[in-house]
C-alpha cells in the first residue's frame, strides 16, 4: 500500500509538471492544427448544405491514416524520454525508490493517454463549433457523407465507415474508439519504457516505435499484406480494421484487439518492474 | 552485522572495457564528515551513486548501516543527496520544488521547508522561477531538498560548486553543524581546501582507485 501511495505521489509529480512542458503546450497547439486541416472540408461542406454537424467525430479520426501517424508520433514526441523525463527525477528516485518510481511512471502513461485521447476530443469538437449540434444522432452531415457520394466535391479526407452509421449508435462507438485509443497510446508509451529500460541507449526505443508507427500507417495500403493486422498493436485501435460484425472479414475481432492490449500491457508492466530492480539509472538516463 | 558504517567492499564498476571504479574499499563511519577528492573522471561520482544504489556495480557490494544496497534495499534510505548538478522543475520557484518532492514521504511540512530554504539562504516566500535561478542559487536549492526531511546519511557531489567564498563559508558551518547532530556526510570535490578543512576522513581516487587516504 505505501509503494502504491508513494507511486501515486510519483505519477502527481509529472502530472503537476506536465502542464508547464513546452513538449506538451506543442503537442496540443499541432493535434489542434492537423484537426483543423483535417475537418477543414467537412465544416466547409457542413456549411453549403445548411447543416450542423454532430460531435461524435473521434473515432473517423482515428480511422484516418495519416491522421494517426500524426497523432501517434506526436505521442511518441511527447513520452520519448520516459521513465527519466524531467530533470528532478534523481530526488523522486531516492526518496520513492525504485519500485514506486518505475509503478508511478506506469500510472503517469496511463493518466497521459486518457489527457492526449481528451485533447483529441476536445479539438475535433471545437473545430466544429460554429457548425456543431448536440445530438445523440450521427446527424445529416456525418449520415450523408458516409452514406452517399455527396461530399464527393468538396475532398474530405475523413475516413468514414458506413458500417457505424447504419449498425451502431455514436455514444457506443465513441466509447469503443475512445477506449482503443487509450490502450494504443498506452500500449506505445510502454513499449517505449520497455526499450528504454532495457537497452542503455534511448534512440533504439524510440526508433522501434517509429517502426511501430510505420507498420500501422503501411498496413493500410496495398504494400502490405493486411493479414499483418493481428501483429500490429497500433492497428487494433483502428476501428474500421476490425472485424465489428463477428468473422466476417479477415481483419481481428474486438476480442483480439482489447485481450492483445490487456496482453502486451501486462507482459510490459512486468518486464519493467523486474527489470527496475535489476538495472540502475545508468541503463535508464544514458 | 555492521550498523555503524557506511562499508565499500571491492566496489568494482565497469562501462564496456573501462573500468571506472576498480576494487574499492572504504569504510565510513557514522556522524563523520568524510571527504573524496579526485580530478574530474577519478570515479568520485560514480562511486557516490553506487553508495546511492542509483547504480549497480560490475563487483563488490554496498552496506548501508546493516543493509546492503541490491540485496536488502534497492536505494539508500533515510539520506539526502545531490549528484553532479541538481534538477528542479524550472517553472515552479524554490518552494514549489521542494514541496513537490516533500510530497513523495509527507515526512515534513511547509515550516521545515522554509527553514531548510532560509538556512542555505534563499527566501522562501519568493516567486522567482529556478528556471531563472543562478548556478550558486540551483546549488543552495539542491543542498536545501538534501537536508530538509532531516536525514541520516548526506551525499553531496561537488557541494560548494558555483558558490561564492561567503557561500562555501555558510555550506561548511552547515556541514559541521550537521555532523554535531550525528549525522554521517560523505561529500566530495575537486578542491582539496574544501575537504581538509571540514572532512574528518578524506580519500583520494585518481582513474577509479583510491590512491590516499588520511
Amino acid at each position: 500500500m505505501i509503494l502504491l501511495k508513494k507511486a501515486l505521489r510519483v505519477t502527481q509529480n509529472d502530472i503537476l509538471n506536465l502542464w508547464s512542458e513546452l513538449r506538451f503546450k506543442i503537442c496540443i497547439f499541432l493535434i489542434f492544427l492537423f484537426t483543423s486541416i483535417i475537418l477543414e472540408e467537412v465544416n466547409h461542406f457542413a456549411y453549403r448544405v445548411g447543416y450542423k454537424i454532430s460531435p461524435w467525430l473521434l473515432p473517423f479520426i482515428m480511422n484516418q491514416r495519416f491522421m494517426r501517424v500524426i497523432l501517434f508520433s506526436l505521442f511518441l514526441f511527447l513520452i520519448c524520454e520516459v521513465p527519466y523525463s524531467n530533470s528532478n527525477q534523481l530526488f523522486l528516485l531516492v526518496r520513492s525508490g525504485k519500485i514506486s518510481f518505475f509503478i508511478g511512471k506506469v500510472i503517469y502513461l496511463f493518466i497521459l493517454s486518457i489527457v492526449y485521447t481528451c485533447i483529441i476530443c476536445l479539438s475535433s469538437i471545437l473545430i466544429i463549433i460554429r457548425h456543431i449540434d448536440i445530438t445523440m444522432n450521427w446527424g445529416k452531415v456525418l449520415g450523408t457523407l458516409t452514406l452517399t457520394d455527396a461530399g464527393a466535391d468538396f475532398n474530405h479526407s475523413i475516413k468514414l465507415n458506413s458500417n457505424f452509421i447504419l449498425k451502431f449508435s455514436p455514444a457506443n462507438v465513441y466509447l469503443l474508439s475512445f477506449s482503443l485509443c487509450v490502450l494504443s497510446f498506452f500500449t506505445l508509451g510502454l513499449f517505449v519504457y520497455v526499450f528504454n529500460i532495457i537497452i542503455s541507449n534511448r534512440l533504439i526505443g524510440n526508433a522501434v516505435a517509429a517502426i511501430i508507427i510505420l507498420f500501422d500507417f503501411l498496413l493500410e495500403t496495398d504494400i502490405v499484406y493486411q493479414r499483418l493486422i493481428y501483429l500490429s498493436p497500433l492497428t487494433w485501435s483502428n476501428t474500421s480494421l476490425l472485424d465489428l460484425r463477428k468473422n466476417v472479414t479477415v481483419y481481428p475481432s474486438l476480442f483480439y484487439s482489447i485481450c492483445g492490449y490487456l496482453t502486451l500491457i501486462l507482459l510490459s508492466i512486468f518486464i519493467i518492474i523486474a527489470c527496475g530492480k535489476r538495472y540502475g539509472i545508468d541503463k535508464i538516463a544514458n | 552485522m555492521n550498523e555503524k558504517n557506511i562499508l565499500i567492499n571491492n566496489a568494482t564498476k565497469k562501462y564496456g572495457n573501462v573500468n571506472v571504479v576498480k576494487h574499492v574499499n572504504l569504510t565510513f563511519e557514522k556522524g563523520k564528515i568524510h571527504g573524496i577528492i579526485g580530478r574530474n573522471g577519478s570515479g568520485k561520482t560514480v562511486l557516490l551513486k553506487a553508495i546511492c544504489g542509483l547504480i549497480t556495480l560490475t563487483e563488490g557490494e554496498i552496506n548501508i548501516f546493516g543493509k546492503v544496497i541490491g540485496t536488502d534495499i534497492d536505494i539508500i534510505e533515510n539520506a539526502g543527496v545531490i549528484i553532479e548538478s541538481p534538477g528542479f522543475l524550472s517553472n515552479y520557484n524554490a518552494f514549489k520544488n521542494l514541496k513537490f518532492l516533500s510530497m513523495i514521504n509527507k515526512k515534513i511540512e511547509n515550516d521545515a521547508i522554509y527553514d531548510a530554504l532560509n538556512i542555505v539562504g534563499l527566501e522562501p516566500k519568493c516567486k522567482k522561477k529556478v528556471g531563472k535561478f543562478s548556478l550558486g542559487m540551483k546549488q543552495r536549492l539542491g543542498i536545501a531538498q538534501a537536508i530538509m526531511e532531516d536525514p541520516a546519511i548526506l551525499i553531496l557531489d561537488e557541494p560548494m560548486n558555483g558558490l561564492d567564498n561567503h557561500g562555501v563559508a555558510e555550506i561548511r558551518d552547515l556541514l559541521l553543524s550537521l555532523k554535531k547532530q550525528g549525522k554521517t556526510i560523505i561529500i566530495t570535490s575537486h578542491n582539496k581546501e574544501d575537504i581538509e578543512i571540514l572532512c574528518d576522513t578524506v580519500v583520494e581516487m585518481d582513474l577509479g582507485s583510491i590512491i590516499n587516504t588520511k
